[in-house]
């Protein structure tokens, strides 16, 4: 084995798309969604760019096409309203609408069934059986070893790093831990695979039998987080293959042998996935659980984190479908996507008499579609046998540990487990626990890359109350960042400058109207602090109640109707009433004095 | 000087008869002569004699590294040879073969003592050597046979106890071998696409064109062959009733040799090929195939068991061909099998 070594810090970007269960929050709290002219001499209002619109029908006539008689979670109608702030963003995802297909008589209900296959590189110094560094973006061929390059005679050498990350995955995830387990070889031939064959585990992973809970949003507003679980089959180790780059200008293919032999976990997920919300939410957690425990980057965009799923529909009662499996799934936006189009497509399938067929399918993000990738080889048998230079991995617990081992040469998983950090589960309810916020807020802070990071921060330097930061920071602050597509990394606010105006606005020194003017003008960058800003716009909060008591006044009297209509008893004038004497004071009053000294003047 | 034993040439040597350099350019100018027999696929002539200058410098100094020191040695070309190339070859000799190989996950990590060095037969009367039955074949040749026989009335004669045991399982192990090496090799020549390293032919038109063609250039029938059946063996279908079911013999047979050693026996006394070596003209009338089964019939059984054996030569046939026997230890007991096979060589 090798001696462990620490992975080191990671800093990661976020997506720039907002991930589904995130942009299910945001939407809920701002409400807003479009509306799609459905006349037909109209050009379709489009303003989000959403490949995941179909044509269907003649014309210039937009219906989206429904999934499945109606998606697996039901979603409100759409509102018709727009707001200022969402348009113009047109890189971020928007969530899918179905709009009812009126189902054909006697048409049964279909059910989808998918299964993920995920593949995590493991975060380590060296690869699974060689010394080689793995590192992302080197130049080619530049981290390959004898033996990742198969020359005859090397032999494989075991991680010890890769063999601890995977027992700590599997205790994260409540697996089975295999005291005992095997590696086979899997046989194919192509030319990103050196040896012509892959090591992997087949007959005995190293962790089997244990379930992935994460949460999706539910309810009438998307506000509520109902937890769901998939079971893990089970997860193995095994080497990753090289990169083949293909120049068809020269009819040629580039090998790169960089990636080949680093270490992969893979975790095989139980078909109780229903559609591509559940596998999107399904992989964020796991993403989340990978990061925090530090086995891996699971980082999609930069391949450490890649997707196939298995899709089948049925009528329920009834057996399986066929199923097909698709690849080159490589963000969680685009899995989404591809398996509700892909159960889409086979429900259309079948219901207009056709067959699905067991085959690979691929995803084409430009289209919005999965094609076919068959080719003339037909199945494949991988000619599965046991590998010869590699003994039956053992691993030891507090009981079973040997007396006098060296503890360099055997891994102990009682040792692991007391080891492993606070998992995101965890995470969010202490977070609910510790600052009264909603579970569905958790779910916002943590699926944001480095927005806890930010929160917390803002906490420790503020005043104001836990809940008042989680209001800033889930709503305006991030409202900013989506509007502009920032990552938190590259927020023109620091933690401390948010916490400054907090700071401002619980000492009432200002109205929280006047905070949000304050925090877009941050937001320009100037480089001025919130107190700067509040005093060189005088955005302070009017301390004398006797100048205000006149303003209401001389209000009242310059609108005598909305005074009369107020008498008669219409409630809402009175924030007309409201309205105007802030105008007055340029939004320096508290409105909740304001309403305070005209009830108490109509009153009089 | 070639035609003696070993330790004629290190005392030949010691006493100054012949210097290192002059001993290899013997061996050298004999292999360019016989090159016809392409006995010799590689020759480094110029580490060899640079070796031998190093090791002449350290007789003259009187600081020989042991018996071995300056004689030339040859290996078959599967070890990777590397290493002996760019060291001193006084690693070697140093016992670097000895102990345990970080590079190789399989190895025992029981340390060595190095320099290694192997004791002496403390007492012969106290050893029970096993004689099993089942290798007495028809196809024994009576030379073979007698000096089998020889061999164990010395160990009696010198009061230890000769016994015969059983390994019932004997007949299965070639068939259980061929499956077992056809699927391995199969499997470990599955790099050979010329894409990294070696042969790589002409065609360009796909990958897989360019794979066949190169892999059909490169080996010959035989290992064709061998990959050929070994791919049958692990496919989906027949992986139970061929690899699955040869594994199981191969349980069966280990568990002969455990039962043997359990009842006493320390060391197995076998012969080690069925008859002196067949001139080549004889030995072409069989393909490469039979002729392994039949003549490795004594000595694969023991890589099914994975024991220590070490074939010794005994003496010269009637038609002067060299004949060895064959000893087999218990599972990681090299050193007791190498220190009765050192006292029986003594004996001859």
């Amino acid at each position: 084995f090798e001696s462990p070594r620490s992975p080191g810090v990671v800093v990661f970007r976020s997506e720039p798309t907002a991930f589904l269960i995130h942009f299910r929050n945001y939407a809920s709290q701002e409400a807003s969604r479009h509306s799609v002219a459905e006349s037909p001499d109209q050009d379709p209002v489009v303003t989000m760019a959403a490949p995941m619109l179909r044509w269907v029908g003649r014309g210039r006539r937009w219906t989206f096409a429904r999934v499945g008689g109606g998606s697996c979670h039901r979603r409100g109608a759409p509102t018709g309203s727009t707001s200022n702030r969402i348009r113009g963003q047109s890189s971020v995802a928007q969530q899918p609408l179905y709009t009812t297909q009126k189902p054909r008589k006697g048409e049964h209900k279909w059910a989808a069934v998918v299964g993920l296959e995920i593949h995590a590189q493991i975060s380590s110094n060296s690869k699974l059986f060689s010394g080689s560094q793995v590192r992302f973006s080197a130049p080619p061929n530049s981290l390959v070893s004898f033996f990742d390059a198969s020359l005859p005679g090397t032999l494989p050498v075991l991680n010890r790093r890769c063999v601890e990350a995977a027992v700590m995955t599997g205790l994260a995830l409540n697996c089975h831990i295999n005291k005992k387990s095997l590696f086979d070889r899997k046989h194919y031939f192509y030319a990103d695979l050196p040896a012509g064959y892959q090591i992997t585990q087949q007959r005995l992973p190293i962790a089997v039998n244990g379930s992935l809970t994460y949460g999706i949003c539910a309810g009438k507003k998307q506000s509520q987080v109902i937890p769901k679980t998939v079971r893990i089959k089970q997860i193995q180790l095994e080497q990753d293959s090289g990169k083949s780059l293909h120049d068809d200008l020269r009819s040629q293919t580039l090998i790169d042998l960089n990636r080949a032999g680093v270490g992969l976990l893979e975790v095989v997920l139980e078909p109780d996935l229903s559609c591509g919300e559940e596998a999107a939410a399904a992989v964020r957690e796991l993403q989340l659980i990978l990061q925090a425990l530090g086995t891996s980057q699971a980082n999609m965009a930069e391949g450490q984190l890649r997707v196939d799923a298995n899709i089948s529909v049925h009528h329920p009662g009834e057996p399986l479908g066929i199923r097909t499996e698709v690849k080159n799934l490589n963000s969680i936006r685009f899995l989404a996507k591809a398996i509700d189009y892909e159960i889409q497509r086979q429900i259309d399938e079948l219901e207009n008499g056709g067959k699905i067929l067991n085959e690979t399918r691929s995803f084409h993000h430009q289209l919005g579609c999965t094609m076919s990738m068959r080719d003339k080889e037909g199945k494949q048998d991988y000619r599965f046998m046991p590998e010869p230079n590699l003994p039956p991995l053992v691993l030891y617990d507090a009981t079973s540990l040997p007396a006098g081992a060296d503890p360099q040469q055997v891994i102990n998983i009682d040792q692991i487990r007391e080891t492993l950090p606070e998992l995101p589960r965890v995470t969010r309810e202490r977070l609910v626990q510790q600052y009264g916020m909603l579970l569905e807020h958790s779910f916002t802070l943590l699926n944001e890359v480095g927005l806890l990071e930010f929160f917390q921060n803002v906490i420790k330097e503020t005043r104001a109350e836990p809940k008042k930061v989680t209001s800033w920071v889930l709503n305006t602050f991030l409202g900013y960042l989506k509007q502009q597509n920032l990552a938190v990394s590259e927020s023109p606010v620091t933690p401390s400058a948010l916490a400054e105006l907090l700071d401002l606005l619980d000492s009432r020194t200002i109205s929280s109207a006047a905070a949000k003017q304050v925090f877009e003008e941050l937001w320009k960058r100037e480089g001025k602090t919130p107190g700067q800003i509040v005093s060189e716009k005088q955005l302070e909060l009017m301390e004398d109640r006797g100048s205000l008591e006149q303003l209401c006044h001389s209000v009242m009297e310059a609108h005598p109707q909305v005074v009369m209509d107020l008498k008669e008893g219409n409630p809402r004038a009175i924030n007309k009433l409201i309205g105007l004497v802030r105008k007055a004071t340029q939004s320096r009053a508290d409105p909740a004095m304001i309403k305070e000294i005209l009830e108490k003047k109509l009153s009089s | 000087m070639l035609g003696r034993t070993l330790r004629e040439v290190s005392a030949a040597l010691k006493q100054g008869q012949i210097t290192p350099t002059e001993l290899c350019r013997k061996c050298l100018s004999l292999i360019k002569k016989t090159k016809f027999l392409n006995a010799y696929i590689t020759v480094s002539e110029e580490v060899a004699l640079k070796q031998a200058e190093e090791s002449e410098k350290r007789y003259k100094n009187g600081q020989s590294l042991g018996d071995l020191d300056g004689i030339p040695i040859a290996v078959k070309d599967n070890f990777s040879t590397s290493g002996i190339e760019t060291t001193c070859a006084s690693n070697m000799l140093k016992g670097a073969l000895a102990g345990p190989d970080p590079k190789d996950s399989t190895t025992v990590h029981d340390p060595i003592n190095k320099p290694f060095m192997l004791p002496s037969l403390a007492d012969v009367s106290k050893l029970c050597i096993g004689i099993p039955k089942e290798y007495l074949v028809p196809e024994l040749s009576s030379e073979v046979r007698s000096l089998w026989s020889k061999a164990a009335d010395l160990f009696e004669s010198e009061g230890a106890k000769v016994l015969e045991v059983s390994l019932p399982h004997t007949s299965y192990s070639i068939v259980c071998y061929h499956v077992l090496c056809t699927s391995e090799v199969a499997s470990n020549m599955a790099r050979f696409d010329g894409l990294q390293y070696g042969h790589r032919c002409d065609i360009d038109v796909s990958t897989e064109a360019m794979y066949a063609a190169t892999r059909r250039e490169g080996f010959n029938d035989v290992v064709r062959g061998r990959i050929l059946s070994g791919n049958f063996f692990l496919l989906k279908e027949n992986y139970e009733n061929y690899f699955v079911k040869a594994q199981k013999v191969r349980r069966l047979i280990a568990n002969d040799f455990v039962n043997a050693f359990n009842s006493g026996v320390d060391v197995l006394l076998t012969p080690t090929t069925l008859s002196e070596a067949v001139p080549y003209l004889e030995f072409i009338k069989e393909d490469n195939r039979t002729r392994s089964a039949q003549d490795d019939i004594f000595t694969q059984a023991v890589n099914m068991a994975g024991l220590p054996a070490v074939s010794i030569p005994v003496a010269l046939s009637n038609q002067g061909l060299p004949i060895g026997l064959q000893f087999i230890g218990r599972a990681f007991c090299d050193q007791q099998l190498l220190t009765v096979a050192k006292w029986f060589e003594k004996q001859l």
